[in-house]
Parts: C-alpha cells; structure tokens; sequence
C-alpha cells in the first residue's frame, strides 16, 4: 500500500488500487473506540445525460437517488443486515456520489464482506422497485418542506442555464412515479463498477486486515474492464439565467442571498483550489464576524447573521454571501456593492491564515470527519487533498491581489427568500 | 482516559484525561432549581453573556481574541432538565500539544473565566446595544420552530399535551416576557447566579489537568457555597386521552403519537428502556415501527422515537400522507402491543443487547458525551456507561414487558397537510 502523508500533521493515508480498479483509502487511529467504512460510487443526483456503449441516454432525475433505495434493498434489508451485526449503516445520494456506509464497533471484517456483497451481488427485483416508490415519495414531500432546499436548487437554477443541477435530485413526483425496473438496472451496469469507486475506511483499523478483506473477496470476482459512459457536456455559458428572483417558503425571517458566477477558465495556470481557499479568505475578511461591515449591520439591526462560501460547481466558482433580515429592500443593495468592492485587508487575512491552520490540526480527529473529508476531496478535487496547511503557509498578499484583480462580478443573481403569506 | 475529580468549598472540576482528543472541551456550568429562577430572563442573561464581555465589549473584539486563541470558540448553552436549569459557559480549543506558545493552556482559561466573572456591565448596566441585538435574536428564535414542520408539529403538541406544566414551555419564554425584561431584571439575575446556583467546571481532553487546576484556582472564583440536591424531572400526570387534527401550512403531514407514564425504576430508566426503544424503533430497519410503517406496509420514509424522562414522554413521530394516518396508527399500535406482550425473537433480543452497548461504544469517540454522562452522574446519580452495560446485560424480554405496560397513549397529533399551495 502507498502511504499518502497529510502534509504538517504527521497524519498518514493508505491508499491502494485493486486489479479491478477500485480505490481503497485506510485512516487508521488506535485511540478511537469504532470504525466507519464508506463505499462511494463517483455517480450521482445531477448525471442524467450520458452515451454509454455508443448509445445516449436521457435518464429520469431521481434515478441516483432510486437506485439507492434499492441497492439497500434485498430480502432482508441491507441496514437490517448490518444491525444484526452490530454496526449502523446508512447510504445517501448527493449530485455527483452515492454513499453506502457502516459504523461499527466490531466484525470489521464482516462489515466490509456485507458492504461489498450488497453492491456487487445486488440482483434487482420488480417487486423491490415498486415497494420502495411510496417512501421515496414521502421523503421527496419532506424535503419539499425544507426552506434550504428549496434555496439551494432555485440558486442554482438562477445561475445556471444548463447545468442540470437545478431541480430536487430526488426527482420530481412524476419522475419518482416513472422510474423502472429497467433504468434502475441501466444505471447500475453503467456506473456501478470497481474502477468508478473509492472505499474509505476510518476510524480504530488494522490497515492490512482491511485490505487483505477486500482483495480475498475480489480474489473469485471478474470484471471486464470499465466502458466509461461519457457524460454530457452541457457547454454551460458564462451568463447566469435569471438575475433576481422572490421566492416564498417556510422561513419566519426574509433571507438574501447574493451570487457571483465566475468562470474557473480566467485562473489558466494556477492552482483552482488555492484559488478557491483565497476566494473564501477575501470573503472572510470582508464578510466575517471580526469585520467592521458585519458589526455594523447587525448594530443597526439591518441583519441577524451573514453567511458567505466560495465553492467550485463543474467549470465554475460561485461567490455566495447572505444574511437573515427585516429589511431586504434595503440590505439587498448593500450586499450587492459590498460583494463588487471587497478590499484586501491584510492584517485580517493574515490573521486567519494563522488561526485555519490550527484548525487543519483537528480536522483529523474524528473518525467520522476523516471519512468525510477524504471521501469530498476524492468527489470533487480527485484526489486527497494533503497539502492544505503547505496551501494556506504559502498564500502571500501579492498572491491574493493577483487573484483579486482577475476576479469580475459581473455575472451577479439575488435570490430574496420571503415568508409565505399565511 | 483518566477520571478525576477536585473538590473545592465552592465549585467542583471535574476532568477526563484522553490522548484520543486533539480538541481539549471545557465547560464552566451553574444549576438551578426551575423554581428558584424566571427561566426567559436566564436564557435572556446566557445569551448575552456569550455574546459579549468587559474585556470584549463588542462581538467583532471577543472573535478576533478567539482566532489569536489558535481559532478557539466560545459559546454558551442553556438546557431545563426536568426541574433543574443548566447554564454552560463553553471554551474549545486545540491541545497545548500542538502550540508552541508556552502561555497559550494559562490564555484560554483565562479568556474563559473572563467571560463568566467579568460580564459588559458598565455603571450598574449591562450594555445596552449588545442586549438589544440579543433581545432581537431571542424573538428570531422563538418564531424559527415554524420553519420546519415536525418542529412545529412537536412545539404545538407539547404545548397542548402539557398546557398546565413547564414542560410545554419554551425555555426562551414568549415576546411579551422577552419585551418586559430590564437591564436592572438582568443585573439582578446575574448577582443570583453567581450566589444561588451550585457551579462546576468540566475539562476533557489531553491537557495537563493540575496545571488547569492550578489556573482555575488563580482565575475563578464564587464566594457562595451552593450544596443542593437537583431534580431532573417534572412530575407530570397521566393525561386522559386525545386525538387532535390541526390544518397545517405544509407539503407533508405529521404525524405524533404521545405515551406518558408515571415512575419509572432506575433499573427501567438506565437499561430497559435502552432496550425497549431499539426494538420499537432504532434498530436500523429491523425494528417494529419499520416493520409495520415501512417494510410490510410501505407508508412512510422516515419515523422516530424520543424518550424524555425529564418531561415524562415517549413519543413516536413520522411525516407521511394523510389519506395514510389511519393505517400507520394502526401500525403503531401493532407495534406497541407486541412490546406489551413480549413478542420479540430471543435470538433478536440478545443481538440488540449487543448493538445498544455498540451505541454506547461508539458515542464514547464524543468528548462532550463523555464528560456529560460524568457529569450527569455526579448531578443526579447517573449510572457511568460501564456500570449501565452492566444493567443492560441483565434485562429480560419480561422486563420490556413491564416496562411497556407503564406507557399509556395520551395524544395522537395529527398536523394535516396543505394542499392548496399552488406549487405542491
């Protein structure tokens, strides 16, 4: 196994790519009591077009999430299995993975032979699908009340005029009602291979059981070799699709949420997640909680908090900044021109490159969030991201100016969140 | 992971040494008798002491002292446990191991006690800009259960299930009692902290504990010596019962179905009730409730279970259709009456034994779990998670049937679904 070192922190990654393609990543720490094991398939909520043995698919929104209803499915259900093994097991379908996981204390070696059984044994039945149709629709009218979710997607919606990231990945109730055996089926023979999944174990380990665990159950099992589907370019373009937008849920208090859509093509050359990491400083540093901005409006009372992220969405970054308000006529055009004039404020960001790099120390803590945050870098960036203190130690000022100065706004939505009328 | 526990005329600290945590978690905590204080008026004073200090009178101040701090964070809390209030003054922050600055351990504590000792009180008065914003906070959140609609569903049935008690109350109190309240309410209610309530310190984590000490001794002080015994129950009666149908502003229905019970025997609390409520439902799909609500009978995504020994409930909870409300009690029902009657596989039984010890395994990686059941067992006697197991290992399918014929159904909630809004 290849030692991956988590650079700063004396913390170590093993890591090993099996014959079939399938990643294996151990975090191993005696001084935890449980372990967690999660299987990602690099498949998820927002692949709906593909071409896949030279023949293209349009596939029903909701599919990933189905078929992850059904893969727990059996006749006698995956987390049912698990329980009577001691362990708790779980699996969740975002926009570009599904994660089927376990949490145990014991038969670790157990765990992993069931974990693998479930995905690469799975025989489909009608029956299966139809009987898991009402609780996914149930589960579509609970996230359907969430006022986030709601936010999230219609977000998404206005800065995006082709991605296909925009509606509930559980699908609509139509979608929910049209989906079948047969595409459930595609799905899985398209996605579902060794080549297309990372299995990250954490937590108190023998790094050696676990892979010798997971080869001897592959040692009896063929796979031909991956047909990569070819995903849709969805050629999204630089405009966003609608600038402003009302929208009315549950909330109690309006919300304002002001983003910027930036193409990741002006930063040729440099490293994307520095960038991103730099982005998230600048939005710190004039957004934050220590920045005279944000004292003042919540002096005022203009605002209850205010939030703000940088994040990388397929060839894009998305500068997000919002906050809870009475007022949002008002605090809409102050949020606005806040955002277009950020400054650089060096004793700030200094500061907090300073007190982040603490932070790294305890990221590799619990067992849990170890998982989490291999299982992420490996969705989004492919890779483990190791050298996170080296990237903040190495952010100088000139750096960020010369960031800065590529930076442009003017691809700008507002989405204001109301409360329904009762 | 060492216990230990240094007893002092006026507080107490109590300490778990772990190499496992690179987190070190502290907590200065004040208990008081419920009825001994005006609750809103103490969440108002919790609130505001976590939101300011002295030292630090504005937020911005108190967070750039937090991020020279290494990024620590400083929070407070406040809980009611049956007739005991809790209020925690809470400081996490990265293990001395980690830091090269020789004095960092002697600053956090410091900055801990600062804020406990010495609150933005200036001229008799706290500040009034901070206690503004606060006021505004509360009100925020007295309306934010709205948002959700099993928040909603769970605040409006308690309120009507415990209409003549506290335990329908919420702890932030109404707006008209949050508008009443006077900084001269807020200066009073502070003196009554530091003199009525018995305080205790809690430190976890890989820390050099007597060093801690020895800071505390030099940083904190109480003159008044609090010796009480708290009680961690309201002694709600049994309810006749009632079903209620209320129209509600959302896509999905709720559905709450609530069981009261009078005494429980610590045997019951600590171990048989771990058990009964892992085969009702959390055992992970092979439970009652998904048998008869999700596997046989494919009605709901999602159900759960809160057992409440402080307020004296357990409720079953799930969001489904309405058309469907009819069919999931009678599941529930199933399910209830089979607990009474001890229809559970041996084999099943003794498996679930196994898998709530796992539980408890695992919430063991939890620094504030760990140094909250220490401290609940110094408060109220709490068995520590070993001598539990010990319980645990001992219950018998006859014990869940006891324990199962104590439960009496009080109220059904139903929050009916809208179906007019144009979008669902």
């Amino acid at each position: 196994m290849k030692k991956i070192e988590i650079k700063g922190i004396k913390e170590i990654v093993y890591h090993e790519t099996l014959a079939n393609g399938l990643n294996v990543y151990i975090w191993s720490n005696k001084y935890c009591h449980s372990f967690e094991g999660v299987l990602n398939v690099f498949y998820g909520g927002d692949y709906l077009d593909f071409t896949w043995k030279n023949k293209k698919y349009h596939v029903h929104r909701g599919g990933a999430h189905y078929l992850e209803h059904i893969m727990c499915e059996s006749d006698e259900p995956m987390l049912a299995k698990f329980n009577k093994i001691g362990s708790y097991s779980n699996a969740v379908t975002s926009n570009m993975r599904t994660s089927y996981e376990f949490i145990g204390t014991t038969n670790l070696k157990e765990n992993i032979i069931l974990l693998l059984k479930s995905i690469f044994e799975k025989q489909f039945k009608e029956l299966e699908v139809e009987h898991e149709r009402v609780p996914i629709l149930e589960e579509q009218r609970m996230r359907y009340d969430s006022p986030d979710v709601k936010a999230y997607f219609t977000l998404n919606d206005m800065l995006f005029q082709k991605y296909p990231n925009n509606l509930e990945l559980v699908g609509s109730e139509e979608d929910i009602k049209e989906i079948k055996l047969d595409e459930l089926e595609l799905l899985y023979k398209a996605f579902y291979h060794p080549a297309n999944m990372a299995f990250v174990i954490t937590g108190n380990v023998d790094v050696y059981e676990c892979i010798s665990t997971i080869k001897k159950y592959f040692a009896d099992k063929e796979f031909n070799i991956w047909d990569k589907p070819k995903l849709k370019d969805y050629k999204e373009g630089k405009k966003v699709n609608i600038k402003r937008k009302i929208i009315e849920t549950n909330i109690k208090v309006p919300e304002i949420t002001v983003a910027v859509k930036v193409p990741i093509k002006l930063f040729k050359g440099y490293d994307i997640l520095t960038i991103v990491s730099i982005l998230n400083l600048l939005l710190e540093s004039n957004f934050g909680s220590t920045t005279l901005f944000k004292e003042e409006l919540v002096e005022k009372k203009l605002v209850y908090n205010l939030f703000y992220s940088a994040y990388k969405v397929y060839d894009y970054i998305i500068m997000e900044v919002g906050c809870r308000t009475k007022y949002p006529d008002e605090v809409e055009g102050i949020l606005q021109e806040k955002l277009q004039n950020m400054k650089i404020y060096e004793d700030e960001i200094m500061r907090k490159i300073k007190s982040l790099i603490a932070t790294i120390v305890l990221s590799y803590e619990n067992f849990e969030e170890v998982n989490d945050n291999i299982s992420n870098s490996l969705t989004y960036e492919g890779r483990i991201i190791d050298n996170e203190k080296e990237i903040l130690e190495n952010i100088k000022i000139d750096y960020i100016e010369e960031i800065f100065n590529i930076l442009n706004f003017k691809e700008m939505v507002t989405l204001v969140t109301l409360p329904k009328k009762d | 992971m060492k216990y230990k526990q240094y007893d002092f005329e006026s507080f107490k600290i109590l300490t778990i040494s772990s190499e496992q945590f690179k987190n070190v978690h502290m907590e200065i905590n004040f208990i008081d008798d419920v009825d001994n204080i005006f609750i809103p008026l103490r969440s108002f004073l919790i609130n505001l002491m976590g939101y300011t200090s002295k030292i630090y009178p504005t937020k911005r101040e108190m967070l750039i002292a937090l991020e020279n701090l290494y990024n620590s964070a400083y929070y407070t809390n406040y809980s009611r446990l049956g007739k005991s209030y809790i209020s925690s003054f809470v400081l996490d922050f990265v293990s001395p191991r980690y830091i090269k600055d020789k004095k960092y351990l002697e600053n956090c504590l410091k900055f801990l006690c600062e804020q406990v000792l010495n609150p933005n009180i200036t001229e008799g008065k706290f500040d009034e800009r901070s206690k503004e914003i606060i006021k505004e906070r509360i009100h925020q959140n007295i309306e934010h259960y709205k948002e959700n609609a099993f928040s909603y569903a769970f605040c409006e049935s308690r309120k009507m299930l415990f209409n003549d008690s506290i335990s329908g109350e919420n702890i932030n109190g109404t707006h008209e009692e949050i508008d009443a309240i006077t900084n001269e309410d807020l200066i009073n209610d502070y003196q009554k902290l530091f003199a009525d309530s018995k305080a205790d310190i809690l430190i976890i984590g890989d820390v050099d504990m007597d060093k801690c000490v020895t800071y505390l001794k030099k940083y904190f002080q109480k003159k008044s010596i609090v010796e009480k015994q708290y009680v961690n129950q309201i002694p709600n009666k049994i309810k006749p019962y009632q079903k209620v149908v209320v129209d509600g502003g959302y896509y999905q229905t709720q559905l709450l179905v609530y069981l009261q019970f009078n005494e429980l025997t610590n045997f019951e609390l600590y171990a048989v009730s771990a058990l009964y409520l892992q085969i009702l439902g959390r055992a992970n799909q092979s439970d009652k409730l998904a048998k008869y609500l999700r596997i046989d009978n494919p009605l709901v995504y999602s159900r759960g279970l809160r057992f409440d020994y402080a307020n004296k409930y357990l409720l079953i909870y799930t969001g489904l259709k309405y058309e469907n409300v009819k069919e999931a009690l009678k599941g529930i029902d199933r399910a209830l009456k089979e607990m009474e009657n001890g229809i559970i596989d041996e084999e099943y039984f003794e498996i679930q034994k196994e898998k709530v010890m796992s539980n408890m395994t695992i919430n063991e990686d939890d620094e504030e779990y760990l140094i909250g059941e220490y401290y609940m067992n110094m408060l109220f006697n709490r068995p520590l998670p070993l001598e539990r197991r010990k319980l645990i290992k001992q219950v018998t399918i006859d014990d869940i049937k006891k324990l199962a014929k104590k439960f009496k159904k009080t109220l059904v909630y139903v929050l009916k679904e809208s179906l007019d809004d144009e979008e669902n």
